[in-house]
């Protein structure tokens, strides 16, 4: 991390984001402990393992709640900004292994992947903690000298990606006979792509950083917004709240009839 | 085939002098660097050069292991292959020649002269083609499966209908031995998705080899248990018991043990290893236990559900716990 000035000032431009962090992180830390409940009582290890992976995910939300509300407060990206990004997305890459752990148990274990992806991670975690991500720096302080913000972006897109591109294609190589829980399964699938497309929205954006020097571009509402919809999937997919239920049942039921 | 060989150390050269050139190709740069162009930072993309050279070497590396390793499993089955061939040579030879020979003798000879002596030739000839029919079914069979072209045709069925069809083909052999079923399968676990006519094919060799090696009075019979998940089959003899230092060996290709019995009935050595892979085709377990004074068991599983299906309803039951919890 970067100790010190200059420091990037603040943009309202964050007003949305930190809004959405602020809803989100709650309903993550819910899911979570419903999927790690259920999966105790039930002695489902995929369940406890998708329930870390929630947490993992809801606590790399409020530490980037926790930056976002520190520069709203000091109105500069402080070092507890600086160093919100980096470990927000490393809590986020541990979060996106526990999902794979959960496709391990729930599909079977493969040792090439697991290595694969565990090397994977090692080097985007690196990649991702270099000084040279100039998390929170202005761009004409680093003007002309590498930025890793791109390369860091991409290896974490590549990663998540690749995780749940195995998961996709697990889940539907799936044959499942009861409707609903094959519905329960193609929304989980969907709220998988959501995730990739806020990855790709994510990385546009570092571009933009890259371009400009100015974050928090549009790419990143974009981005936002599919990560809204992945929660909203994955909760209704994993959870499916009980007044729901019965809706879907008749209307998947009245259109296969 | 042959597991492979432990790596050595001078099958990481590439590594070692790959990292050796890294390594001095740093020393040169900084001592450019450091004497030279004075004052020059150490940047990101010295790290990268670094770190791509190292990832170079380690792929190299890693492509020279996997080329070491091909050649040596091409190696390997290459001559897994010529001793098939040579051994599978030596088994059709010799009931050719017993056919060939007592031929030749019931053609010289006087049609009308020793009538039973003749008979009995007719007879070693007869035994000599069915054995050589016997063994090149057996060689297709493993063909076959090794080609990976056998048809698995899976369809529900009783195992206890094919424990007694297995009875009455062996009904004849059976004078001389009882042969005692134990049905201890749990209510509505008789009925299993596999292939009806491989594993009747396995039943028929398993018993049929107990037969064979168990002498006159003495009993065989078939274990029929289940568990939750599997269908576990035991078919064990009375008989003169397989040495534990040879159960390696039982289930390899053209492997027959030496003892009275096997001279005695001839086989081709085929049989258990065909049952092995038949089992394992049905994503089961074929194992032997045997005391030279009790006798021997060999027993075999069949999964009730395949591994897919076991998959599917796991991942059905999954979600649905998650929801109803």
């Amino acid at each position: 991390m970067i100790v010190g000035g200059p420091y990037d000032p603040y943009t309202p431009r964050i007003i949305p984001v930190f809004i959405l962090y602020a809803i989100l992180f709650p309903v993550a830390f819910i899911l979570a402990f419903k999927l790690m409940r259920k999966g105790r009582q039930q002695g489902i290890k995929s369940a406890q393992y998708l329930g870390y992976s929630f947490l993992s995910f809801g606590a790399a939300i409020l530490i980037a709640f926790i930056g976002l509300l520190n520069v709203i407060i000091v109105g500069e990206f402080r070092e507890i900004y600086r160093l919100s990004v980096p470990l927000s997305y490393s809590i986020g890459m541990v979060g996106t292994l526990f999902l794979l752990l959960f496709g391990f148990s729930l599909f079977g274990f493969q040792k090439k992947m697991a290595v694969l992806f565990a090397v994977w991670t090692g080097i985007t975690f690196v990649l991702v903690n270099l000084d040279s991500n100039w998390y929170g720096v202005p761009h004409s302080t680093y003007a002309g000298q590498f930025s890793m913000r791109f390369y860091s972006s991409l290896s974490m897109m590549l990663l998540a990606v690749g995780i749940y591109l195995y998961l996709i294609s697990k889940i539907n190589s799936l044959q499942i006979d009861k409707p609903l829980v094959k519905f329960g399964y193609k929304l989980i699938v969907w709220s998988l792509i959501s995730l990739i497309f806020f990855w790709a929205c994510v990385t546009l954006d570092t571009v933009y950083i890259n371009i400009t020097g100015e974050g928090f571009s549009i790419f990143f509402d974009i981005a936002w917004i599919f990560g809204l919809i992945f929660w909203v999937l994955s909760y209704i997919g994993l959870t499916m709240p009980p007044k729901l239920k019965p809706y879907l049942e008749k209307r998947i039921l009245h259109n296969r009839t | 085939m042959d597991p492979p060989q432990k790596l050595k150390l001078k099958d990481f050269s590439a590594l070692f002098f790959g990292s050796l050139i890294v390594v001095l190709l740093n020393f040169t740069y900084y001592f450019l660097i450091h004497y030279i162009v004075a004052d020059y930072p150490a940047d990101f993309w010295t790290i990268l050069t670094n770190f791509s050279l190292i990832l170079l070497i380690v792929i190299i590396q890693v492509q020279t292991i996997k080329k070491k390793r091909i050649t040596e499993a091409l190696t390997a089955a290459n001559q897994e292959k010529s001793n098939f061939l040579a051994n599978m040579s030596h088994e059709l030879r010799t009931p050719l020649n017993s056919i060939i020979g007592f031929t030749e003798l019931l053609i010289d000879g006087d049609p009308l002269e020793n009538p039973e002596e003749r008979t009995e030739l007719l007879h070693i000839i007869n035994d000599s083609g069915q054995l050589l029919l016997q063994l090149i079914n057996d060689i297709l069979s493993i063909t076959k499966i090794e080609s990976g072209n056998t048809r698995i045709e899976k369809r529900e069925f009783n195992i206890r209908d094919v424990i007694d069809q297995c009875k009455h083909l062996f009904q004849k052999s059976l004078v001389r031995q009882s042969f005692i079923i134990e049905d201890q399968l749990a209510v509505d676990s008789e009925l299993i998705n596999a292939d009806q006519r491989l594993i009747l094919q396995v039943l028929i060799n398993l018993i049929g080899n107990a037969i064979k090696f168990t002498p006159e009075g003495k009993n065989i019979g078939v274990i029929l248990s289940s568990n939750s998940e599997e269908l576990l089959i035991t078919v064990w003899d009375e008989g003169i018991g397989i040495d534990p230092a040879d159960f390696d060996r039982l289930f390899r290709p053209f492997s027959q043990l030496e003892n009275p019995f096997t001279k005695a009935h001839q086989g081709t050595g085929l049989g258990l290893y065909i049952c092995k892979n038949i089992v394992e085709l049905h994503g089961g377990r074929i194992w032997v236990e045997s005391d030279k004074a009790r006798g021997t068991r060999f027993s075999f599983t069949i999964p009730y559900a395949t591994p897919i299906a076991q998959l599917n309803k796991a991942a059905e039951e999954f979600l649905d716990t998650m929801w109803n919890a």
